[in-house]
């Protein structure tokens, strides 16, 4: 994925408001996170809408992007789960409370042994080690509104057997990535 | 603050996945403020969401939608209506995230308990209300409605650690921030099995000349395993056999991980010379890292099988070191290797090996009789190494006097093979038990003499 230091980027962004390294991140991400929005059977517009208040949140708060903490994917990733959730709240009873970015501002963290990028790695590596049917409760656990018990009748199991493979796909990463957990 | 309860793993993927209702963001979002361990493990999935994000097939944007948010990053963004609160005066040490919420006053609920509720937005429905209590009060019995689950104990006691609390006035001595915490609390910390790793040593020059050792914190002169992975000579990194390192220093063995140069850099005597090295630095380093330098085994998969193999088999490689395999060697472990495979008919293995048919880069080729105890690991439904590689040279060190020992797999493949070395994996073939079984056994006999015979 990061063949492209995205990193460096949101940090042009944040230095020199560098409009061409915007660019590139906006290329790479907002049509990614537009399909993540799609997958909460959102509109079209919707998602569309969401992608684009990401990617402007990603302009606004590129400052307090730490490399440290984050890769650049897992940091827009927060930020879009954020106002999807807050977009939700709105649906609810069209309040708006919260401020968007305030839940992606993670709190004062120790260093991390190894890079952001290098977990990353590890961890597409650990994904693929699970088997299929794992994966898919993952997925569908980032991907999909649905409650678990929702998610047991999506895949036609019990939800024991959800939360059973959750469990064990989150043991199954723990010994993959044990140094990081 | 000392927390002894965590919110369960799948509770941990719920909140970084953000599927929780808010009452339950709220706790874990608290919890996760004062416990820096499931912080790690939300940032590690907050990770995964990035990488799975990543892989989702694009959706493209309007025409002009780059256009459009440029345009707006000129604008000054809208003020955000909910600026942090600042929380009420007599409530100091309360995690930030509760800034986001309004909370109301304190009421009584019983004797020595007080609750007040916290204002949830967006229509939630569930609840959360901060509770305290005072010194040793027990929280009376009580259970959840509908799918909420229960306290586990029904009775708890409220901890008394008055330092704690010295921000609150003197009489509190503990406040739960409560809404439905899971009560099936895992100890997501169990601890990483008690093994300590040490990364990258270089034991020769170069990125690739470097190894990582695991070893069990208790380990005193234990037998030491270096273990080569596979990749066809061509690719492959010691990172990715974290789980097999692990899984068999959970065991008790101290296990050495080299990464070793490989084809275009160098052919097959480049990677032989690299595979020697690490070897002798394993021997050298023994027991600086818990290991008894007289129990040292040589184990490889697949490519790092025929590695193992020829470091085992052909004298050359190690006497360049220094080391003789039969005096200092104690026993090589291959799974699914390619023992003997000529003529080679891949074109890029003729140019790794230098030909097609040439039997010195063939472990089978230096068999003859005395070597170091062997276990030769193979599934039956290998499709990339042929099983018969492994076969063959069975038959050729028994008809020398050795006695291998020889297990065949069902129900795995070439991967699955090294990958039942992983606990989750562990069901499909007990292929990391009988490799420690082996090791144990020749570990634990007495020591032959230097320069062994025939067995």
């Amino acid at each position: 994925m990061e063949s492209i230091d995205f990193s460096s980027l949101i940090e042009a962004v944040a230095s020199n408001r560098d409009r061409a390294a915007f660019a590139v991140l906006f290329g790479h991400f907002a049509p990614r996170v537009k399909a993540y929005m799609l997958r909460f059977s959102a509109s079209a517009a919707g998602a569309e809408e969401l992608a684009q208040e990401t990617l402007l949140m990603v302009w606004r708060k590129a400052a307090t992007y730490d490399r440290s903490r984050a890769s650049a994917a897992a940091w827009i990733f927060a930020i879009a789960r954020n106002l999807r959730i807050d977009s939700l709240r709105q649906q609810r009873c069209g309040l708006i409370e919260l401020d968007p970015g305030a839940e992606s501002d993670p709190p004062e963290q120790p260093d991390f042994p190894i890079t952001a990028m290098e977990r990353d790695s590890r961890l597409r590596d650990a994904l693929r080690r699970l088997p299929e049917e794992q994966v898919c409760v993952i997925e569908l656990s980032f991907f999909d509104e649905r409650p678990h018990g929702d998610i047991a009748a999506y895949l036609g199991i019990p939800l024991g057997t959800v939360k059973s493979r959750l469990r064990l796909a989150m043991g199954k990463l723990r010994e993959l990535l044990g140094d990081l957990l | 603050m000392t927390i002894h309860h965590h919110p369960a793993d799948t509770r941990l993927l719920e909140f970084a996945a953000g599927s929780l209702d808010e009452a339950q963001r709220l706790i874990v979002a608290a919890h996760i403020e004062g416990c820096p361990a499931c912080r790690r493990a939300v940032n590690v999935l907050e990770h995964a969401g990035g990488v799975l994000m990543d892989d989702l097939t694009p959706a493209p944007l309007a025409t002009h939608a780059l256009v459009q948010v440029l345009e707006r990053t000129e604008r000054p963004a809208a003020p955000s209506s909910a600026a942090a609160r600042s929380l009420p005066a007599d409530l100091p040490a309360m995690p930030d995230v509760l800034r986001q919420y309004e909370v109301g006053p304190w009421r009584w609920s019983g004797p020595g308990i007080y609750w007040r509720p916290v204002t949830l937005p967006g229509g939630s429905a569930s609840r959360a209300f901060l509770l305290k209590a005072d010194p040793g009060t027990r929280l009376p019995h009580h259970t959840h409605i509908g799918t909420e689950p229960r306290w586990r104990d029904g009775l708890r006691r409220f901890a008394d650690e008055p330092r704690r609390w010295s921000g609150l006035t003197g009489m509190l001595a503990m406040l739960f921030l409560c809404s439905c915490t899971p009560a099936d609390v895992l100890n997501v910390l169990a601890k990483h099995n008690g093994i300590q790793v040490t990364n990258s040593i270089p034991y020769g020059d170069g990125p690739r000349r470097t190894l990582d050792v695991y070893k069990p914190e208790d380990a005193h002169s234990a037998p030491i395993v270096v273990f080569f992975y596979g990749g066809s000579w061509q690719t492959g990194s010691k990172e990715i056999y974290r789980f097999v390192a692990t899984s068999l220093a959970s065991r008790g063995f101290v296990i050495v991980v080299p990464d070793y140069r490989v084809y275009p850099d160098v052919p097959f005597e480049g990677f032989m010379q690299d595979s020697a090295q690490a070897v002798a630095w394993a021997k050298r380093n023994a027991t600086r890292f818990g290991g008894d330098p007289d129990k040292l085994f040589i184990m490889g998969h697949s490519a790092g099988a025929h590695i193992a193999a020829m470091l085992t088999f052909d004298d050359q490689w190690l006497k360049a070191d220094g080391l003789l395999p039969r005096r200092d060697i104690a026993g090589f472990i291959g799974l699914a290797g390619p023992y003997d495979f000529l003529p080679i008919k891949d074109p890029v293995l003729q140019k790794i090996f230098s030909g097609n048919d040439r039997p010195e880069t063939q472990p089978i080729t230096f068999v003859r009789g005395g070597e170091p105890p062997v276990f030769l690991g193979v599934a039956n439904s290998d499709s990339l190494v042929e099983p018969s590689n492994t076969t063959r040279l069975a038959a050729k060190l028994r008809a020398n006097g050795d006695h291998p020992r020889v297990v065949m797999y069902d129900h795995v493949g070439h991967l699955t093979l090294v990958g039942a070395f992983s606990p989750f994996l562990r069901f499909l073939a007990p292929v990391r038990n009988d490799v420690a079984e082996f090791i144990a056994r020749i570990a634990a006999k007495p020591r032959a003499a230097p320069g062994r015979g025939a067995s």
